[in-house]
């Protein structure tokens, strides 16, 4: 009788555990091992455009602000006061000359320095020293305009980290200034993995009526796209040569208006970066994804779309319609993807079948999971545990 | 009451009638008979407020081309099977000749298939119409959101 519970007949980096997605103990290491030790992605530098800009956000569970200084320098603090740990920032974002506890009225600059605690002369007995009571700092670094933080002390810098890919996107992201013209959260029902291995593996195109009728080279044997892995489980997809999108073919116009520097019309590149962080170009705009994990079956996400500024308006309008029809809330690509990964997660929770299979091999054709089995490598790297058989047998039985 | 102030309440009710039958033809997904209350040039807009950017963002701004295109694919999509129910009010109409702007509240139920409903989304239409012939139409019809998370996502206007 065939069981769901018979590991694949394949290589252990061919398939996964489907409990890495749904068990408790996994998901609580994983914000432990993997996201209070690695840079994470935040926001685009043009949130934070000049002195005083901040933008407050939560980063493995932690309450963080990152706010641009008067010296020009993007800062970022644990959003948590001094005095009796309440938050500081309580708005997503604004432009502010300091901050102020709502609380007991305490100040910080905006270099995290606290300048100013009410009724002082109630410290005076125990010489309370305030220059040593401003903000926990957070290490915070930007790369290509895209602002990361990293809650450990240890982990290598942020260029180090990130690595060689960067260059695939260095120019359209760094060559001119841009701004986020299009923003959308929403809590997921799954496991935050979940998305990031959508975003990664392409043969999942297939789901998209609007993919098969612009991305011809989705349902061909071969396409001048090609997978790349980079160390730290970093990878992603582009071509050297003609790959497009055929917009046209879709009767969808104006999909190259404001190209970016270093883009072809129509051309389209997809870059992962460990752990979640997701950058789709095409032509005219860069989607960013990033993942806030809440539970194993709860994930925020927050989608902008970053392009040009100073376009004409109805250049503008134009690439407003064209990214809202594919990945915009109520475009056509996203949704199908979170209706997806959404009835997968509730699948995978019922333990019927109990291995993901990642076994695909095209010599990096894009439909290849080459990069879907470095991710898990990398994963299990940090985790301490190999993701085909991820779980003792106590904790097997804590499902 | 003097004839124009007869007229001009006739005008606002058949404009509030237009703003009650979008929501019913959206309800039945009959998605021609919605088109069909825009204009020849006209467009459809979903938008909200975020707190996240500073600025308004804008979720679906097409034409009424595009809009006949996306709207009759909706059948290829792999979508939502929650059905859903308007809640509508007209607040308020302002005639100016063959043009009008309108206000009206209204939220989005959804119920899923296991039978659970749910607030979807609120907000207001903002909408501005033209008189052609004897009907009102759509030029401008705008969903503005307070619902900032769309879950799931739609593939037909709200």
């Amino acid at each position: 009788m065939i069981s769901g519970y018979e590991p694949p007949a394949l290589p252990e980096t061919h398939y996964l555990d489907n409990r890495i997605f749904t068990h408790a103990t996994i998901f609580a290491q994983e914000q432990k091992d993997i996201y209070e030790q690695v840079w994470l992605f935040v926001c685009h530098e043009s949130e934070l455009a000049v002195p005083g800009d901040f933008r407050t956000a939560s980063v493995a569970g932690k309450p963080i602000v990152l706010v641009r200084g008067s010296d020009g320098t993007v800062r970022a603090f644990y959003n948590v006061c001094r005095h009796r740990a309440a938050p500081v920032v309580r708005e997503e974002s604004g432009n502010a000359s300091e901050f102020q506890c709502f609380y007991h009225l305490w100040t910080y600059g905006l270099d995290g320095a606290c300048t100013g605690i009410t009724k002082p002369g109630g410290y005076d007995a125990v010489q309370l020293d305030r220059s040593k009571l401003g903000l926990i700092p957070v290490r915070c670094n930007s790369i290509a305009g895209l602002v990361f933080v990293c809650l450990s002390p240890d982990t290598e810098p942020l260029e180090d980290y990130i690595g060689p890919i960067i260059e695939s996107v260095r120019e359209p992201l760094g060559a001119a200034p841009l701004k986020v013209f299009h923003y959308n959260k929403a809590e997921l029902n799954a496991n935050w993995k979940l998305w990031q291995d959508n975003n990664s593996e392409r043969y999942h195109s297939l789901l998209h009526f609007i993919n098969r009728k612009t991305q011809p080279w989705v349902i061909a044997k071969t396409s001048p796209m090609q997978l790349r892995l980079f160390d730290n489980g970093h990878s992603g997809y582009w071509s050297d040569s003609d790959a497009t999108v055929t917009y046209e073919a879709g009767g969808y116009k104006g999909a190259s208006v404001g190209t970016l520097p270093g883009m072809r019309d129509n051309e389209m590149r997809v870059i992962n970066i460990f752990p979640d962080l997701m950058i789709n170009i095409r032509a005219n705009v860069v989607r960013l994804d990033r993942m806030v994990p809440i539970e194993p079956g709860k994930t925020l996400v927050e989608w902008r779309g970053i392009g040009l500024t100073d376009l004409p308006e109805e250049v503008e309008k134009d690439r407003l319609r064209h990214h809202n029809m594919f990945w915009g809330p109520a475009g056509r690509n996203l949704g199908e993807d979170v209706i997806a990964v959404e009835a997968q997660w509730a699948s995978m929770t019922t333990d019927v079948v109990r291995y993901s299979i990642l076994a695909r091999e095209e010599d990096l054709n894009p439909t290849d999971d080459a990069n879907v089995r470095a991710y898990y490598q990398e994963w299990g790297r940090r985790m301490g545990r190999p993701p085909h058989s991820p779980l003792n047998s106590d904790e097997a039985q804590s499902l | 009451m003097s004839d124009a102030a007869v007229t001009a309440l006739l005008e606002q009710a058949a404009i509030f009638e237009v703003i009650r039958t979008t929501a019913a033809r959206l309800d039945n997904e009959d998605l021609d008979g919605w088109l069909a209350l825009f204009a020849p040039v006209s467009r459809y807009e979903i938008k909200a407020f975020g707190p996240e950017i500073r600025a308004d963002m804008s979720w679906w701004y097409s034409d009424r081309e595009e809009l006949e295109q996306i709207l009759s694919e909706t059948k290829q999509h792999v979508r939502d099977p929650g059905k859903r129910l308007h809640l509508v009010t007209p607040i308020s109409a302002e005639l100016s000749s063959d043009c009008a702007t309108a206000l009206s509240h209204f939220a989005v139920l959804r119920t899923d298939p296991d039978g659970n409903s749910e607030v979807y989304v609120a907000g207001r239409y903002e909408d501005a119409f033209v008189k052609l012939g004897e009907r009102w139409l759509y030029q401008q019809h705008t969903a503005v959101l307070d619902t900032r998370k769309l879950e799931p996502f739609t593939h037909l206007p709200l």
